[in-house]
Parts: C-alpha cells; sequence; structure tokens
C-alpha cells in the first residue's frame, strides 16, 4: 500500500507527467482556437475549456477522444503543486523556480476561483436612465409575477439551467396557485405562425409554433423558446409559448388575478446603483475609426451619489463589482437622439489573483535565469583564463 | 455595406471631375511638365495634412498613395523636357522620399499629364479582360495608367459594387483584385481633380442680377462665390418668394436658372476637391477636423459667419494652381500657402512632429539598416571563409551594431512621431523583434565568441528587414495609424505588448540556433567535436529562458489588460491562445529537458517547432478573422505562413534523421552530445 502510494505520488509529481499535460493543454488551445472558424466562441469555450472530455473531429470526419482543459488544469494543479513545490528541491539555487511555481499556483488558484464563484453580464442604460441590476449575456430564467399590486410586487425565479437542457420539467411553489411546466425549451428559436397545410415539427399555440434554430457563433445573439403550460390547482391549463426575445411577457389569469410570465434573459442585482447622465463617443478626426468611448456616471447608494467616468481601460470597481465600458448604440443614432452605454458587470472575488501571479512568476524566473546567467559568464570567464 | 457606400461616395465626388475625360475620350495626353525643382518639392512635401485621423506631411500622404497604387514607394515617373538619364537617376537618387511628391503634384497641378503615368498595379490581365480594357503588349501583371484603364471605367465599378454586398471572405482573387482596383481609381479621380475648382472659372455676366452681385468680373472664382454665399441664398430666398414678385416670372426664372447653374457648377468642382484635408480648422470651432476646399461649399453657406480663414486659403490655393506654368512665381505663393498653414497648424500645437516625420522618411533609417544588415552579412560570410582572420571576427559584432542602431533609432523615431511605445501595429511588431533578436544574437556573441549568433544575427536582420519591407509593400498603408480606442493606453502599449514582442524576438532567435543545431548535426559539421553542440545548445537554452521570461510575463500582463478593457482575465480568444501555445510548448522544452527525456538534439528541434508556434501566434491567428483583436488581423499571407511551415518541417524531419542515425536505425550509432 505503502508502495502504492508512493508510485503514485512519484507519478503525479514527475516531469513526464506535467509534459504530458502541458502537451494535452497545448493541443487543446490550438484545437479550441482553429475551432473558432466554425463554432461561436462560447461553445467552443464550453466544449474544449471546460469540459471532463470531448470529441474532437479531426478533419471533420475522425472523431478522437480526449480529456477536456478543465480536467488537464485540475491534474496540472496537483503535478504543480506535488512536483514543483512539495517535491521540488529548496535550496536557494532553486528560489527562483519555486516562486515561479508558486506563481502559477496563485494563478490557477485565481483561474479556479472566478470559475466557480464570478457572476458576469451587462448592463444597459439610455442616457438619463439609472439601474441597479445587470443582466447575464447567455443564461436564461423564467420570472413570474402577481401583477395585481399597486406596482411592488415578488418575483418567483426558475433559472434556466434548470430547464434548457433537461425535458419537460414541472415547477411548483406553496406561493404560486399553480404549477409550471416546462415541455420544450430551445436554445435559439423563432416563433412562426402555422399555415394552412403546414406541418410543423412542434406543437402550434394560438396558430404559432416554434421553429428551433442553430445556435449563432455569438451566443448572446440566441434568443431562448420554450412552451410551457400553467396548470392551476383546478380548472383549465393554458398553454403558451415564451420567447426571450419578445418585448411583452406572458400574463395569464389564475384565482382572478394577473400573473406575468417572462422569459428572459437571467438578471443579477447590484449592491447599488448606476445612472448614466452622459455617454461620449469620438472618432479621430476625419475617420470612422473609434478614439474614446466615456460615459459619465453616478453611483447611488444608500442616497449618496458620486460621480465617476467610465471609459475603455478605466473600468468602476466597487464593492466587488466592476463596470467596463463595454459597448454603444444605436450606431445610426443622429446629433441629439438619445444613446445608450452598455457596461459590462463582472464580480470576481479573484480579480486581482493575476496580478499578484505576474508578480510572483517575474521575480521568480528573474532570480533563477539570472543565476544561471551569472554562474554561466562565470563559467566562460574561467575556461577563457584557463 | 460600408465599402459599396465608399465606392458609390467615392463615384459620386468624383462624378463632376471625370466627365472631363469621359465626355472626351480619348483626350490627347499631355506631355510630361518639366522637373520641379529641389526646392519646391520639399515644400509642397512639408505641407501638413490630417489623414487617417492624425496630421502628417503631404510628403507621407504621396509616399503611401503611390504605394496603394504602384506597389512601390518611389518612383522615377516619365521623362520629362530637358531630363537627361543622369539627371533622371540623380532625381531619383539623390532625394528618393521627394519622388511621390513630384508624382502627387503633377497628378494634382497636371492631371492630363499625370493621367497617362502607369500608376496601376494590375496584379493579373485577367482583371483587364474582366472590364474590357486592352491588354495587348502588357505584361500578366502589369502597370496601367489612368486613361488606359478608362475604357473599362464603368464596367470595373458595376462589379465593384455587385461585390461589395459580398463578405470579403466570400470573393474570389479575381474579385478581390477588382474591388481594390475600384477603390484606387476612385481615390485617384479624386487627386485628379483636386484642383478643378482652382481651374475653372464661374461666368457672372448671365443675367442682371448676377452682375449686380459680381459687379467688376466677367468671370469669377471659387472663393469669390462663396464668399458672397449669404448674399446669393438671400437672393435665392428673395426670387422664390413673394418678394420677388416684383420681377415678371419669366426674367425670375432666368435669374434663378442663372443662380443655380452657378451654384451648381460651385457645388460640382467643390464637391472633387475633398480628397485632401488640408485646410486646418477654423479657431472659432472646437473641432479638430481639417477640412478640403470642397468642405468650405458647406462652411460658407451653413454656418452664421463667412469662414473667412478658409475663403483666404482657397483663394491662396486658386492663385497657386493659376501660376503652375511660371514656377518661380508658383514657388513663391506655394512659399506663402506653406507659411500660412504651417503657421495655423503650429498655432493649433499641430506641426511639431511633422518635420520629425520628414526627416524620418528622408534618413530611411528602417531602408539603410537592411542595406547594412546585408553589408554585415557578407561581413560574417568572410569570417567563416577566413577564420584566421582575427580582428574581423572580433569587428563583426561592433559592425552588426551599426544596422541595429540604426533600427532602434527608426523605432525611436516613430516613437517621438506617435507618441506612442515601440510597438502598437504589426508592421511595428516586426521592427521591434528583429531588433530584438539581433540585439540578443551580438550579447551572445559577445559572451561566447562562437560566430554563430553573430552570424544568425546578420541572417535574421536581413530576413526581419525584408519581411518589415514586403509587408509594408502589402499593406500599402500609413504605418504610423491612429489606434482604436482600446489600443489608447501607453502602459499597456508599453507593458504587454512590448513583453510579448521581446519573447517572440528570443524565440525566433532558439529557433534560428536550433537549425544551426540540426543542420550541423545532419551535416557532419565538426562530428566530433561535442563541446561545438554543447555550445550551441546552451546558446539555445539561454535565448529559450530568456524567452520563457518575456512571454510568460507578457501573457499575463496582456490577461491584466484584459480584465482592465474588456472584465475578464482570459476569454480563450485566438490571440490570447497564441500566446499561451507559444508558452506551453517552452514549458514543455523545459520540462522535458529537466526530467531528462530531451538532450540537445530534442531541445533544437523543440526550439524550431517554438519557431513555428511563434509564427501560428504572431500571424497565423490573424488570418482567423474571429476574435476581439481585430485590429491585428491581417490577410494574404496564408502561401507564405504555408511555405515557411513546410520548410520548418523539413528542419524538424532531419532532426528526426540524426536521432535515427545516432540511435543506429539507420547507421551504425555515434556519440551524442
Amino acid at each position: 500500500m505503502k508502495d502504492l502510494l508512493r508510485n503514485l505520488y512519484r507519478f503525479l509529481s514527475s516531469y513526464g507527467l506535467s509534459c504530458v499535460l502541458f502537451f494535452l493543454l497545448f493541443l487543446l488551445t490550438l484545437m479550441g482556437t482553429l475551432e473558432q472558424i466554425h463554432l461561436g466562441l462560447f461553445d467552443v469555450q464550453k466544449k474544449y475549456f471546460e469540459s471532463v472530455f470531448l470529441i474532437h473531429e479531426l478533419f471533420g470526419v475522425l472523431p478522437i477522444p480526449l480529456p477536456g482543459a478543465y480536467l488537464v488544469m485540475s491534474a496540472l494543479a496537483v503535478n504543480l503543486f506535488l512536483g514543483g513545490i512539495v517535491r521540488a528541491r529548496k535550496g536557494p539555487a532553486h528560489w527562483g523556480v519555486l516562486l515561479g511555481h508558486i506563481g502559477i499556483v496563485v494563478l490557477l488558484l485565481g483561474a479556479g476561483i472566478q470559475y466557480r464563484y464570478s457572476e458576469s453580464g451587462n448592463l444597459t442604460l439610455y442616457e438619463g436612465e439609472q439601474s441597479s441590476e445587470f443582466e447575464s449575456y447567455y443564461e436564461w430564467e423564467l420570472a413570474i409575477a402577481d401583477a395585481s399590486g399597486d406596482g411592488s410586487f415578488t418575483e418567483h425565479i426558475i433559472p434556466g439551467r434548470q430547464f434548457m437542457h433537461a425535458g419537460a420539467r414541472t415547477f411548483r411553489s406553496p406561493a404560486l396557485p399553480f404549477e409550471v411546466c416546462v415541455e420544450r425549451a430551445f436554445r435559439n428559436s423563432l416563433p412562426q405562425p402555422v399555415k394552412p397545410g403546414d406541418t410543423p415539427a412542434g406543437p402550434v399555440v394560438d396558430g404559432f409554433t416554434l421553429v428551433s434554430l442553430p445556435p449563432d457563433k455569438q451566443a448572446e445573439r440566441n434568443a431562448a423558446g420554450v412552451y410551457v403550460t400553467i396548470r392551476p390547482a383546478s380548472g383549465e391549463a393554458t398553454e403558451a409559448i415564451l420567447w426571450g426575445v419578445s418585448p411583452v411577457p406572458l400574463t395569464v389569469e389564475m384565482d382572478g388575478k394577473p400573473w406575468v410570465i417572462d422569459l428572459r434573459k437571467e438578471r443579477f442585482q447590484l449592491p447599488f446603483a448606476v445612472a448614466l447622465d452622459k455617454f461620449t463617443h469620438e472618432m479621430h478626426p476625419g475617420t470612422q475609426m473609434p478614439r474614446k468611448f466615456e460615459s459619465d456616471v453616478r453611483k447611488v447608494e444608500n442616497g449618496i451619489e458620486q460621480s465617476v467616468t467610465i471609459s475603455m481601460n478605466a473600468p468602476l470597481r466597487h464593492r466587488g463589482y466592476t463596470l467596463y465600458q463595454a459597448s454603444w448604440g444605436p450606431p445610426d443614432a443622429g446629433p441629439g437622439e438619445p444613446l445608450f452605454s452598455v457596461f459590462a458587470v463582472v464580480n470576481n472575488p479573484a480579480d486581482q489573483f493575476p496580478l499578484y501571479a505576474c508578480i510572483i512568476i517575474s521575480v521568480g524566473l528573474c532570480v533563477h535565469f539570472a543565476r544561471s546567467l551569472v554562474l554561466y559568464l562565470r563559467e566562460q570567464s574561467e575556461g577563457a583564463a584557463s | 455595406m460600408k465599402r459599396r457606400f465608399t465606392i458609390l461616395t467615392a463615384c459620386a465626388m468624383c462624378a463632376a471631375a471625370v466627365c472631363a475625360f469621359a465626355q472626351h475620350p480619348p483626350l490627347p495626353a499631355e506631355a510630361p511638365p518639366a522637373r520641379w525643382d529641389r526646392e519646391t518639392l520639399e515644400l509642397f512635401g512639408a505641407l501638413p495634412v490630417q489623414d487617417g485621423g492624425r496630421i502628417k506631411p503631404m510628403a507621407t500622404l504621396a509616399a503611401f498613395k503611390l504605394l496603394n497604387l504602384r506597389g512601390m514607394r518611389s518612383w522615377r515617373g516619365p521623362e520629362r523636357p530637358g531630363d537627361n538619364r543622369r539627371e533622371r537617376m540623380l532625381a531619383g537618387m539623390t532625394h528618393p522620399e521627394l519622388a511621390p511628391v513630384e508624382w502627387l503634384m503633377d497628378t494634382l497641378f497636371y492631371p492630363r499629364a499625370a493621367a497617362s503615368y502607369p500608376v496601376f498595379l494590375v496584379h493579373s490581365d485577367e482583371v483587364a479582360e474582366a472590364i474590357g480594357v486592352p491588354h495587348q503588349g502588357k505584361k500578366k501583371r502589369d502597370r496601367y495608367s489612368y486613361l488606359e484603364l478608362l475604357p473599362g471605367r464603368t464596367k470595373l465599378f458595376q462589379l465593384a459594387d455587385q461585390y461589395a454586398a459580398r463578405s470579403g471572405g466570400e470573393l474570389t482573387g479575381l474579385q478581390r483584385q477588382i474591388t481594390h482596383l475600384a477603390h484606387n481609381v476612385a481615390d485617384y479621380e479624386s487627386l485628379l481633380s483636386f484642383f478643378d475648382f482652382a481651374r475653372e472659372t464661374y461666368p457672372t455676366r448671365a443675367t442682371e442680377g448676377l452682375r449686380l452681385i459680381f459687379t467688376e468680373e466677367d468671370q469669377t472664382r471659387y472663393s469669390d462665390v462663396l464668399r458672397r454665399a449669404p448674399l446669393l441664398a438671400s437672393v435665392i430666398h428673395t426670387l422664390n418668394t413673394a418678394e420677388g414678385g416684383e420681377l415678371s416670372a419669366e426674367k425670375r426664372e432666368a435669374e434663378l436658372a442663372a443662380l443655380r447653374d452657378l451654384l451648381g457648377r460651385v457645388d460640382r468642382f467643390g464637391s472633387s476637391a475633398k480628397g485632401i484635408a488640408l485646410l486646418p480648422p477654423l479657431s472659432n470651432g472646437s473641432s479638430e477636423q481639417w477640412v478640403s476646399p470642397g468642405d468650405v461649399v458647406a462652411e460658407a453657406f451653413m454656418a452664421e459667419e463667412p469662414p473667412e480663414a478658409h475663403l483666404a486659403l482657397a483663394e491662396s490655393l486658386e492663385t497657386l494652381a493659376a501660376s503652375v506654368d511660371d514656377r518661380s512665381a508658383f514657388k513663391e505663393r506655394l512659399r506663402g500657402v506653406h507659411g500660412e498653414l504651417v503657421g495655423r497648424a503650429a498655432e493649433r500645437g499641430e506641426y511639431r512632429r511633422v518635420p520629425l516625420e520628414m526627416s524620418f522618411y528622408r534618413y530611411q533609417l528602417i531602408g539603410r539598416s537592411l542595406t547594412l544588415f546585408i553589408l554585415c552579412f557578407v561581413l560574417v560570410a568572410l569570417t567563416w571563409l577566413k577564420p584566421g582572420w582575427r580582428r574581423l571576427t572580433a569587428a563583426a559584432p561592433y559592425a552588426l551594431l551599426v544596422p541595429t542602431a540604426l533600427l532602434a533609432a527608426g523605432i525611436t523615431m516613430r516613437c517621438i512621431i506617435r507618441g506612442r511605445p515601440p510597438v502598437t501595429t504589426l508592421y511595428e511588431t516586426i521592427l521591434f523583434t528583429t531588433a530584438v533578436c539581433v540585439a540578443l544574437a551580438i550579447a551572445i556573441e559577445l559572451m561566447n565568441r562562437r560566430r554563430i549568433a553573430v552570424s544568425l544575427g546578420a541572417v535574421l536582420g536581413v530576413a526581419g528587414m525584408f519581411i518589415a519591407n514586403r509587408y509594408e509593400l502589402k499593406e500599402g498603408v500609413d504605418t504610423m495609424p491612429s489606434l482604436v480606442a482600446v489600443l489608447d493606453t501607453n502602459f499597456w502599449l508599453s507593458s504587454h505588448v512590448t513583453t510579448i514582442v521581446m519573447g517572440y524576438g528570443a524565440a525566433l532567435l532558439a529557433a534560428a540556433i536550433g537549425h544551426v543545431y540540426i543542420l550541423g548535426r545532419v551535416l557532419r559539421v565538426r562530428k566530433n567535436d561535442d563541446e561545438v553542440y554543447a555550445g550551441i545548445y546552451r546558446m539555445t537554452y539561454g535565448v529559450m529562458a530568456f524567452g520563457l521570461l518575456f512571454s510568460v510575463v507578457g501573457t499575463v500582463l496582456g490577461g491584466i489588460w484584459a480584465n482592465e478593457s474588456w472584465g475578464r482575465f482570459w476569454g480563450w480568444d485566438p490571440k490570447e491562445n497564441g500566446a499561451l501555445m507559444i508558452v506551453l510548448w517552452m514549458l514543455i522544452l523545459f520540462h522535458a529537458r529537466r526530467g531528462g527525456y530531451i538532450q540537445g538534439l530534442g531541445f533544437n528541434m523543440g526550439a524550431v517547432v517554438c519557431g513555428m508556434v511563434v509564427a501560428f501566434s504572431w500571424w497565423g491567428v490573424n488570418l482567423l478573422g474571429v476574435g476581439l483583436h481585430s485590429y491585428g488581423f491581417t490577410s494574404g499571407i496564408f502561401r507564405v505562413l504555408v511555405g515557411f511551415y513546410v520548410l520548418e518541417t523539413l528542419v524538424v524531419l532531419l532532426g528526426c534523421f540524426v536521432w535515427l542515425r545516432d540511435h543506429g536505425y539507420l547507421a551504425p550509432a555515434e556519440s551524442t552530445p
């Protein structure tokens, strides 16, 4: 048993394993890069870099099973920790390499924390608007609310990951007088009217059917759609099509109250509000090349307002959230027409880990290679002297 | 769609001017004018203009226009009256930076002569065939004049308009060439017709009303009409309303028709004078946009106050164009225009880098460094041919310092002109990578004196400068462009981009040393001298270590920059992946070496493969056309890249051959260092 553990330890901390894992990661990176010509970045990321296993089709025909980058990087983290830190020699001659390895561990740790705990999305504001919510680029949710109140209401959320990739699923809540059954879900879809004589592939609701479309290369452009059935405890069930791009939510009458059900991009709450006062975009004179995007915003928190300018390379960081200048529109707006600004919003607890890692790695490699250089020069001069 | 718009707009802009050619073809081509004297060329070349979002000398504009059209930066031009062979040679050699200025001046001031200059590079006679231009007597790839292309002009724009609706990837090579030629023809027409506004006259005696407005002249000039713009606008308004009722309907209609004719003429020639923005903005506005004489029409009719400064400049340009046949008067007036434009630009703080840019192109530091690298290569070759010539061997790395210093000076001048760190464009990555390669090679040579590093330094210097030159010719656009918003940060440009490019340079030098190792082993050069190969191996290792340091730090810095501007450290974007692949490959080599899986031969073969990975990261991913690094996309280098990969694969296979031979699979085993 002891031998087995020792051998396992040696294997996990070996240079051989490092080389194999680096090579696999190299291959995956190459394949994932080339594949972006055909697949969108989002799908490539899911297939090659966030997966445990995958099948790569060489030249589009020859299937090759491969470990995904998630698995490879996890194994690399173990190998790095055991081989590069625990088992590595610790004398002054090896401090540089040790530091370099520690830096990579910090980097991988940061990547792991980001993968597990970060939230990201975007916030779109027209000039004069204010919001404390941002929405996901890719993920969807079903929001259900009682619309009979005086304007304030409680939303019941069903996250998209619970129904987008599963078969038919029914959701119940004691707070709701009905159950929601998601019969079918499409990642990218288009509702189309059914004409007499048509034979639609899916069910027809109110003369419309939901046509499944291939995923868009830019995943944020996908328009999800679902067939839902709303079943009250007693009475007749309502069938409906919900489409993510529809500007109007579904309204149903249940127990004498109107309820709204909306399929929308997943929303996250910011611990403060942001108001866009002015958006400025400048082109290089006489060209259509953008020179500057800049949003003058007010950060509103507990009634206290603070003016901040967000521009490319100068984000707003506050309470763990970072707002970056991402985009703007409408592109064809004339002079004086209102503009909107799009901010990428990220909540990443390991935001600064790469910076720490960079410093540690730089110091480590500088120490190591400077030492090697000094030794080499000394050797050269001794050789010349002799 | 955008391209379609551009072509259509350009066509519309030039329509008036082209009428002069299109309505009366075939025009008797005028003989080329007399050669411009050097002072005139220098004055004209130093005029500040706004192009591509920045202020640059007219000489730079001329050089890149000519490069884009003709595929060459300089051109001695046609034979001129009084020219002899020696003068032509001298004109081309003594001030080569002025040759494009001479061409531009001919085009602007003698359009009928310039229209017969063969300036359009047509890459295939299929293009001429497709647009119906006779190409008998021409080579397959040849240069055509505007007059030669004129019969196919309509067809050319029709085809280009059809192709504009498709994306670049859907076009065949021929279609892309047609589109490019259409762009060039439209651009050229905007130059041919630029001074038409000044050459043309505007009759003012057609009606009594016009005679009252233009009291003294029979014919007037563009600037005079624009000076009276408020009055003309008021008269038109009056004639169109009840106040014009005192005149009979017939007379009123005649007055309106005369005014319409006059203003239509001004508008038409104004539209054809929009090709060059050489009038600085008015001092009362906040605009940074320079305008062309054609833009003054809108200013004169739309602005509350007449744009007097621009009208005065337009008038100066009119008198300049009018005196073109009296060269001494022309020079005097050009001096006045130059003084006025420079003064205004200087007032706005926009002129200070223009003289430096003139000097940059005059000294031709980048081009001259190529010549000196070639000389160094010859020098180094001599050291191999005559190993006993010790002084020559000792001098070689110092000699290599000269072109490297020239290159460094060129890079520094570019930094000052742009107010940017050394690397902001693909072109600049070539310059900087070459400088890093050669500087490292010199440093290694000074350390070990084996002549290998200095030889590789000379080879890489020549190769780098040759690639830079070819890239500049292929792109045919200003190599100091304005930067997109995300690149507008000197901190990250100087830290991440510079670092990563230093990594490229080191990896390429390591790959070059790897070639020496493998080819030496294949050819059994000094086959019994293990120390030589051990020394080369140490060089590869050292340079690769330098490369690893910069590649890792550069890649992580890139992630931090991405986090600052896009909100994520790593997004698996092709350019990011390319950088990661370099790092991963280097890590494989170092860990495999450390684990004893590879030795000298394996490490050097790995270094050669590392060169291929760098080529993928540097150029290959730009061909994919996807990702956030869209400012680095390029095209037209696929075949070159494939050729490089084939060659490098052969070198790696030769390495495999050596391994098989060493291990007794092909011949009796030999000792391996």
